[in-house]
């Protein structure tokens, strides 16, 4: 927990200091004249206030974390693994949504991941990912008119 | 009595109603199922309202809120695992007494305490909410800028032991509200040059999907092979005379204590189901059977978790601030039909309000019919194996985040979401300050500046009223209120 109250922190301010930074470029109260502040001003004292909050995070992790709260987060472990592999198969997934289309982009996706949980047949697994997929192409489609008709093999 | 006649002849039509049967249904089904909450359900059905108009939409969403806070007892009770987070209190009770072969009698108690919760709470959203909007409607910029820095200000006080990660958590919601066009300069800020999906402001609604359902699911992906058993079986489910005289003596007060707490934003149901149960135990005559069984133990937080539902819509409907995570999303359904929640909505969309209001009613009573006839039908809802509903819930959060804008975009923001989400649950950040961010942010800035806009530039504009001298002091007393008490109780020691 420690560590990642540090890397927390650390992040935090990373991009606080350059959202003030950035804001810092835009145009100030006084090129408006009329007395409202410039849109730089805003994010500014948010990010100062973020600044603020992430010293007190490090500050508490590095000298007033009890050794009880410094608990491992297991980033490693077989759960989380397994996470982070869904999310890389995620990510291909919306990669190839577009140019695949909907409903085979879709079976292929929901097909592995219940293959992979479920370990049942694979006919049946393709039978639930069918249906998940069409259930849901047909709901959205018809029912409530979204356009998810694109890509190469749209139907 | 004309506006009655209107709501039911123009907005409460039987399709509504179809609506609403469905809505509370599927919250049931939402609520019952562990790791699924009202949020969750409630972000990933919202993109269902799209095709629909205003109140059919929002009374669906309503149907799922309260049928979700209700369903969360079902497998607490039978499963000792709460549903949603809401009913975690009633999971300590509930369950002990299944074990004890009472069951029915739990589901039972914990039916009735929900529906007489979810009552007290739209009979005070009826009396408060016009009386609320009425006095908003003389609010200015300077007072609606004091009032979101107070709902902002709560976020320290429902971010649990660690006030500055709930802080660090809301800041990021704001800074990213402040991505796009700026509303008072048109300035351009944070975005590359030419992407106009940057140009428009990124939309909460794929991050409130990412951030409550879909980090949600990853997290279930953790633990996909588990399987939970429920643990009796369902006897006796109508309650006899002096368990009736139990949840009658509870769960109205509860209820009520409840609505208050749903009415300070960003305390959600959860909060609301513990003080519910500490409330049940100082009222009852034996506290010492507390946690072994006591039915007093199940009437207080379903009562309480409840009553949040309708306390919570009162700010968000009279001052467009949002009490919970659910309104939060609301807030974004109305916007989604061109309305704007707040004191204008009570001008100008009277009907609306008032077919809101009613609703509720309908809601509750639905879910209460739903939970005596079908209880037996919702547990059989429990043994969906995670391994389909998972990448089913996978579909409809990629689904419900491209529909609002048919925007892959959306997707992308959706998904980035979801793992920044599962990140920070696994650093204890809670993420419900980001969506009061999302939301206030935008409204305290613009406010912020169009009040000094107004000024010329003269600061005292936010000390002029005493409306502003009363957000001041509520700013003040949410910040410093806990230290200062803690000290004073210091010193006594």
């Amino acid at each position: 927990m420690k560590k990642g109250n540090l890397i927390v922190g650390g992040l935090c301010v990373l991009l606080a200091v350059v959202v003030i930074g950035v804001s810092s470029t835009y145009p100030t109260s006084a090129a408006y004249g009329t007395g409202v502040p410039g849109p730089g001003l805003w994010p500014t004292v948010i990010s100062l206030l973020l600044l603020v909050c992430s010293g007190i995070l490090i500050f508490r992790a590095l000298f007033k974390m009890k050794p009880e709260e410094n608990v491992s987060l297991n980033l490693l472990s077989a759960g989380p693994c397994r996470v982070y592999l869904t999310i890389l198969i995620l990510l291909v997934y919306v990669l190839v949504l577009k140019p695949v289309g909907f409903i085979i982009s879709t079976t292929v996706m929901e097909f592995v991941f219940i293959q992979w949980f479920g370990k049942k047949k694979p006919y049946i697994t393709l039978l639930i990912s069918l249906a998940i997929t069409l259930v849901s192409y047909f709901a959205f489609k018809y029912l409530l008119n979204v356009p998810i008709d694109f890509g190469f093999f749209a139907i | 009595m004309a506006l009655l006649y209107e709501i039911f002849t123009t907005s409460l039509t039987p399709i509504v109603l179809l609506y609403m049967v469905g809505g509370v249904l599927s919250g049931i089904c939402i609520g019952a199922l562990p790791g699924l909450t009202a949020t969750m359900g409630v972000a990933l059905l919202l993109p269902m309202t799209f095709g629909m108009d205003a109140a059919q939409g929002i009374l669906m969403l309503l149907g799922i809120y309260c049928g979700a806070i209700y369903g969360g007892s079902i497998s607490a009770i039978l499963l000792h695992t709460p549903g949603t987070p809401a009913s975690a209190a009633t999971a300590i009770d509930g369950y002990a007494l299944a074990q004890k072969g009472e069951a029915g009698r739990a589901l039972c108690a914990s039916t009735l305490s929900s529906y007489m919760g979810g009552l007290v709470s739209v009979l005070c959203l009826w009396l408060i909410s016009p009386q609320l909007a009425k006095l908003a409607l003389k609010f200015s910029s300077a007072e609606f800028f004091l009032l979101a820095v107070f709902g902002l200000c709560i976020i320290g006080n429902i971010s649990g032991k660690d006030v500055e990660k709930g802080l660090i958590c809301g800041c990021l919601g704001v800074l990213v509200a402040t991505i796009g066009i700026d509303s008072v300069t048109s300035y351009i800020r944070f975005s590359p040059q030419g992407n106009y999906n940057f140009m428009g402001g990124i939309s909460y609604i794929p991050i409130m999907i990412g951030l409550f359902a879909m980090s949600q699911a990853f997290e279930s992906i953790e633990d996909i092979y588990s399987k939970d058993q429920v643990q009796a079986k369902i006897t006796k489910i109508l309650p006899n005379k002096e368990d009736l005289k139990t949840i009658l003596r509870i769960a109205p007060i509860t209820g009520l204590i409840g609505t208050f707490i749903g009415i300070i934003p960003g305390a959600g149901a959860d909060i609301g189901s513990f003080v519910g149960y500490n409330t049940a135990r100082s009222m009852s005559k034996h506290p010492e059977e507390f946690g072994k069984g006591s039915l007093e133990a199940v009437c207080g937080p379903e009562g309480g978790n409840n009553g949040v539902t309708g306390g919570a819509m009162i700010p968000m409907l009279t001052l467009g601030v949002p009490g919970d995570a659910v309104t939060a999303i609301m807030i974004g359904a109305l916007t989604i039909q061109g309305l704007t929640p707040g004191p204008m909505l009570f001008q100008q969309n009277k009907v609306l309000v008032y077919t809101i209001f009613i609703g509720m009613f309908i809601a509750n009573t639905l879910f209460a019919i739903f939970g005596f006839a079908g209880i037996r039908l919702f547990t059989k809802v429990l043994s969906v194996p995670k391994v389909i509903l998972t990448p089913a819930i996978f579909v409809l959060c990629v689904l419900g985040s491209y529909a609002m804008r048919n925007s892959t975009f959306d997707v992308w923001v959706m998904l980035i979401s979801g793992v920044v989400g599962y990140f920070m649950s696994k650093v204890k950040i809670p993420t419900s300050p980001a969506i009061l961010g999302l939301i206030l942010g935008p409204m305290a800035e613009k406010n912020f500046r169009t009040a000094l806009l107004k000024s010329s530039g003269d600061p005292s504009v936010f000390f002029r009223t005493t409306i502003c001298w009363f957000f001041l002091a509520m700013i003040f007393i949410s910040l410093f209120g806990g230290p200062i008490k803690d000290a004073v109780l210091r010193r006594k020691k």
